[in-house]
């Protein structure tokens, strides 16, 4: 049984998608802009109104409540708000700075009022904050888009680090060829309406050797 | 003490006045001049209109023509609601919303009122329970209407916030705390600073009109503010509810918020 399935999942203008992923993986979803990789993830977290089925460790969405579903297949979206005024509150348990320093961040940044925390800080804390709900699948709608060289591999590493715990996969859309090698094991892509899905080689070849 | 009987002389000198201020505007904005002239027009029209009815009902004292005009009122409040709000699109749901809610606080409390404060005989004796009835349901939907504009626009300016919050696995009560607060606090602010300010800076419509008419001041003032506090509750509670039903509306089935 995989982890995630996606059944005839129709949304405008891809054709139905059926598609499965199994725990630990990752999948890099590519697309030129407009082609529905954000609505697709959209539809995979119930947020989009869309024919078919999706469904977790063989549990269709519809029969939880949206909420719960939400909770277990989490996306995070390219723009992060805030609505309290420090990060801190945004979390259930506020990480600790081990954690933080894994993302270059530290405690003081936690409690600095959002507004003086730059784009890149907040998409990392926005990360964090994601993953403090403990989600099962996590929905990356360009997860290092503000990010600097150095930053994105810091959250690259984390989220392999994550990933290879427990029964957890990430979806993950990206611009970035070279992350995609970095990260997929596998690659979607979306192409003339339709999904097509292949293995990573650069990563497969070098887990050969 | 005896009341000063006014003619339809005096009222059309009154209405002299409200001409001269809609002319004075209407340069400036012809709109609003209009809206004025349309408003008063609107106001001798209903409340003559109301007069005949009142008598007629005073006359019948009958329970049942009673509610029933008192379904006609809060149907109509419930309209004004719906053409009062200003943004997004018309939803269906809206009169349901806003009628429901002012329906269910307006009736309880003015019943409640009658059969435990008033104790006329008849409870129902329409001398009370129509101005009674009449007041809850204009404070009423005053606060509704306050309510239900502003949750809209929030929901429309907010959206990608509460959007966020839902990915978060937050459910709708969870993610629109923050704009239901607001929408409660815009729509009973004007009945606390009414309340606050009685007396002080303003004496209150119903009191002054019962004095005008040869009342008791002290009985008077004892009206005031059992009306006062009436309203505060009813305003409150319609309001709490029309935020709850409002907020409800502004999702689909699987919470996910609608599009404005």
């Amino acid at each position: 049984m995989s982890l995630l399935m996606l059944h005839d999942l129709c949304i405008e203008p891809v054709k139905a998608i059926t598609a499965k992923v199994e725990a630990q993986q990752v999948i890099m979803l590519m697309g030129s802009s407009g082609s529905g990789k954000s609505r697709l993830l959209y539809a995979i977290a119930d947020l989009l109104p869309h024919q078919g089925e999706v469904k977790l460790e063989n549990q269709a969405a519809t029969t939880l409540a949206p909420s719960q579903w939400r909770q277990k297949v989490m996306l995070l979206p390219s723009q992060i708000e805030w609505w309290y005024e420090t990060a801190e509150e945004h979390f259930f348990n506020p990480p600790t700075a081990k954690e933080l320093q894994k993302l270059n961040l530290c405690l003081e940044q936690l409690k600095e009022p959002i507004v003086n925390l730059s784009t890149g800080q907040k998409q990392r804390l926005g990360l964090l904050r994601a993953i403090n709900r403990n989600p099962t699948i996590l929905l990356l709608d360009e997860a290092t888009a503000n990010l600097d060289h150095e930053n994105t591999l810091a959250v690259e590493a984390y989220l392999k680090e994550w990933v290879s715990q427990e029964n957890r996969a990430i979806i993950w859309i990206s611009h970035l060829p070279e992350q995609v090698e970095r990260m997929a094991d596998y690659i979607w892509s979306i192409n003339e309406q339709a999904l097509t899905c292949r293995t990573n080689q650069e990563k497969s070849n070098k887990q050969l050797l | 003490m005896n009341i000063q009987p006014i003619s339809v002389i005096d009222l059309g000198i009154a209405a002299f006045l409200v001409c001269i201020l809609a002319l004075v505007n209407h340069r400036t904005s012809p709109q609003l001049s209009k809206d004025i002239f349309i408003a008063m027009i609107r106001l001798v029209l209903q409340l003559s209109l109301i007069a005949l009815v009142l008598k007629y009902v005073f006359a019948e004292r009958n329970i049942l023509l009673i509610g029933g005009l008192g379904l006609v009122m809060v149907a109509l409040a419930g309209y004004e609601v719906k053409n009062r709000i200003s943004t997004g699109r018309t939803l269906a749901g809206t009169f349901w919303v806003s009628s429901f809610s002012m329906f269910i606080s307006s009736y309880v409390i003015c019943i409640f009122c009658l059969l435990t404060m008033i104790k006329a005989d008849p409870w129902y004796h329409p001398q009370y329970a129509i101005p009674l009835l009449g007041m809850l349901l204009g404070n009423t939907l005053t606060g509704v209407s306050l309510s239900l504009n502003r949750l809209r626009d929030s929901f429309k300016v907010q959206r990608t916030l509460i959007e966020s919050r839902l990915m978060l696995g937050e459910d709708i009560w969870q993610a629109t705390l923050s704009q239901r607060r607001e929408a409660m606090t815009s729509a009973l602010i004007p009945t606390i600073n009414s309340m606050a300010a009685a007396g002080i800076v303003s004496l209150p419509g119903m009191m002054t009109g019962q004095i005008l008419a040869g009342a008791d001041p002290e009985l008077a003032v004892r009206y005031q503010i059992m009306i006062f506090l009436l309203i505060a509750a009813g305003t409150g509670f319609g309001t709490y509810l029309a935020t709850y039903l409002g907020s409800k509306q502004l999702f689909d089935d699987r919470e996910r918020l609608i599009s404005l």
